[in-house]
């Protein structure tokens, strides 16, 4: 796989050069980040999983797939065809939870192909990367470019046509090597602070560990996971997204395992492990009781269902259900904060999902904490 | 008060940090141990600090009233009992207090009880953001000092959800986990609702609590889930009064799933749910719907 993505990689890139030309969208490496929380990793990297999520019963039949096991056990193919065009998927579930799938169809087909996959997979979702971790991307490598996009209109808390009101949508696309100079603008400007909201960042990266410069990948990252890369080096590329992955991980398997509350015994005595996370609202929610309608609707992109309850104008708690995962947590909201409690055995993702969003669609300056004050979701 | 003590000791946004700084942690909740005399006694919560090389036997009440034998069983703790049969680490119990935990308005009549039973015990008093120290001291300065002061709190940040209802709230406390759950069951396709189940997800500690305690606890969440299945979600549940010969507890059939359903009905399903658990909630809370039994 890796030879083959390789040659497809440089010889596009070496045509596209000499000729000068834009690259078309099926020219270019795509992975995607896949998050399979259900999977059991007792099993290993077992195809049968793979096999369910890429069948017709999942996918409709608009789509036939043929999932098979390469030498490399750790490597699944899944060939096949979405509606008109043929595919060939490269997963790399070397962890089996948090997958790698390469490809060089058109994002047309695969767009619908991972959207299919996680609105009827509980078990299947996209990776959320918040804003201090695009913010990190753009650090690893040369800074290429950016998206932005804020949208408060899906969170409609305030009076969009007061005198004080906020920014209602902000989206931006820049590419050039000024994009460092332009997010700072917005990033420490005090009219656009609380709205910069990074979407995708677009870095050059080489690798020391590769090899000489002429070795490097042009990668686009945007925040759900969907990598677009062209360059010279496939290795390159895959150095850079396991960098990004791995950070990843660890923030979605430090919130479960240090976080996620859990009623245990030890030697007779009731021990309760892990603690509530807390995200810290700068300013304040002007209005908790329209915040937590929207918030818990049960709608996208939260999707989290739940009926507030209100001890107070300024405090309410919600026993709520992801309904990607199906799962419970609670939570409780103030104007200032909102207290999430994870059990264990709820999919650290869920909290991703929920940071991103809110910065997405509220405050990107929203804030992580621990119930020390600890800062998280740092990166 | 007691997801009021968890927070104070595990830390919580808008909380004081007094007793983190200190080093206390929980160490058990509602333990039940036998004093000097082999007399049990329960506090509601233990929690102990290394630091201070002290621990806390918090006992609180929501009415009035002490109870003299309670009080005489725990002035006869003693340092080693909470060592040796509460289990506490030796580090953790060189020093003890029996802390009594009520609500301001009872004052007089608290600090009675103790007086006239010569108890030694700190009495907190808790009023509508402070818990101050009305009477007796601390094993400890430190503590005299936050209590004498006055712990201060936001009462809109106190944690709630820790422990989200017990033996004693009520209806729509557990309504308000419990419904969820049913929704988490339908999400993983499950065809029964059994009660020993339910109780196992929803109540915290339930597998680790008394076999009185889980008895109480099931009569509370079925009495709940029996309202739901014959009114607001009597579409979606129903009481299968012959499976417990099978299933050997109470047991509901979900008859229709969200789940089951395409995308977009799926969606209006779940809006549907979200309007039935509303206009539940506001029943239990008004008292429209009386409980069975």
């Amino acid at each position: 796989m890796a030879d083959l993505l390789d040659e497809r990689m440089n010889k596009t890139y070496a045509q596209l050069s000499s000729m000068q030309e834009l690259e078309t969208d099926t020219t270019l490496l795509k992975t995607y980040l896949v998050e399979a929380h259900g999977h059991d990793p007792r099993n290993g990297a077992s195809s049968e999983p793979i096999a369910r999520a890429f069948s017709e019963g999942i996918l409709g039949d608009k789509v036939t797939t043929r999932v098979s096991q390469s030498s490399d056990e750790s490597l699944m193919i899944v060939e096949g065809r979405v509606k008109s065009e043929r595919i060939n998927l490269f997963l790399d579930v070397s962890d089996p939870r948090f997958w790698l799938v390469h490809s060089m169809a058109s994002s047309v087909s695969l767009d619908w192909l991972f959207e299919r996959l996680i609105t009827t997979l509980p078990e299947i979702d996209q990776v959320w990367l918040p804003n201090s971790l695009l913010v990190k991307i753009a650090s690893l490598g040369s800074f290429r470019g950016l998206g932005l996009d804020y949208d408060r209109r899906v969170v409609p808390d305030v009076d969009f046509e007061g005198p004080d009101a906020p920014v209602e949508f902000l989206k931006m696309q820049l590419w050039g090597n000024k994009a460092a100079e332009i997010l700072d603008l917005f990033r420490f400007s005090e009219s656009f602070k609380h709205y910069t909201t990074l979407s995708k960042v677009k870095i050059k990266f080489v690798s020391a560990a590769v090899g000489p410069e002429k070795h490097f990948t042009i990668d686009d990252f945007k925040f759900n996971g969907k990598i677009t890369a062209r360059g010279t080096s496939f290795q390159c590329h895959l150095t850079l997204v396991a960098d990004v992955y791995r950070r990843y991980k660890a923030a979605v398997c430090q919130l479960e395992e240090k976080y996620a509350l859990l009623w245990t015994s030890d030697n007779g005595n009731i021990i309760l492990e892990g603690e509530p996370l807390v995200i810290t609202f700068e300013p304040p929610i002007a209005d908790l009781e329209r915040f937590a309608e929207k918030l818990f609707s049960g709608t996208a992109p939260f999707r989290l269902w739940g009926v507030p309850t209100f001890l107070s104008k300024r405090f309410c708690r919600v026993s709520a259900v992801d309904l990607h995962v199906g799962k419970t947590l609670s939570f409780e909201v103030a104007p200032d904060f909102m207290r999430i409690y994870l059990p264990k055995g709820c999919c650290g993702n869920t909290i991703l999902r929920i940071f991103t969003n809110l910065q997405h669609h509220y405050n990107s300056l929203v804030s992580a904490s621990d119930s020390k004050g600890s800062r998280l979701l740092e990166f | 008060m007691m997801n009021l003590w968890i927070g104070l000791c595990k830390g919580a946004h808008g909380l004081p940090n007094d007793f983190i700084n200190h080093g206390y942690c929980i160490r058990a909740i509602e333990r039940t141990f036998a004093n000097s005399d082999m007399n049990d006694v329960k506090p509601e919560l233990i929690a102990s600090s290394s630091s201070l090389g002290h621990t806390m036997l918090l006992e609180w009440k929501e009415g009035p009233n002490t109870v003299h034998d309670q009080l005489l069983r725990y002035s006869r703790v003693h340092t080693e009992d909470i060592c040796d049969k509460a289990l506490v680490p030796p580090s953790e119990c060189k020093a003890h207090d029996v802390v009594v935990i009520g609500k301001l308005g009872f004052q007089e009549r608290l600090e009675l009880g103790l007086r006239n039973g010569g108890f030694p015990f700190p009495l907190l008093l808790v009023g509508q953001n402070n818990i101050q120290l009305a009477m007796n001291t601390f094993q400890r300065s430190q503590l005299n000092e936050i209590f004498q002061r006055g712990l201060t709190y936001e009462p809109d940040t106190v944690p709630m959800s820790y422990v989200p209802f017990d033996v004693d709230s009520a209806p729509d406390l557990v309504g308000e986990s419990v419904i969820p759950k049913v929704l988490e069951y339908m999400h993983q396709r499950k065809s029964q609702v059994l009660l020993e189940s339910l109780c196992h997800d929803v109540v915290p500690m339930y597998s680790l609590m008394g076999p009185d305690y889980k008895e109480q606890m099931r009569k509370k969440v079925k009495r709940v889930m029996r309202k739901a299945s014959e009114t607001k979600f009597s579409h979606y549940l129903k009481w299968n009064s012959e499976a417990k010969a099978l299933t050997s507890t109470d047991t509901w059939d979900i008859v229709n799933n969200p789940i089951s359903l395409s995308t977009d009905k799926r969606t209006q399903e779940y809006q549907r749910l979200r309007g039935l658990q509303s206009a539940f909630l506001q029943d239990l809370r008004s008292g429209q719907e009386r409980l069975p039994f």
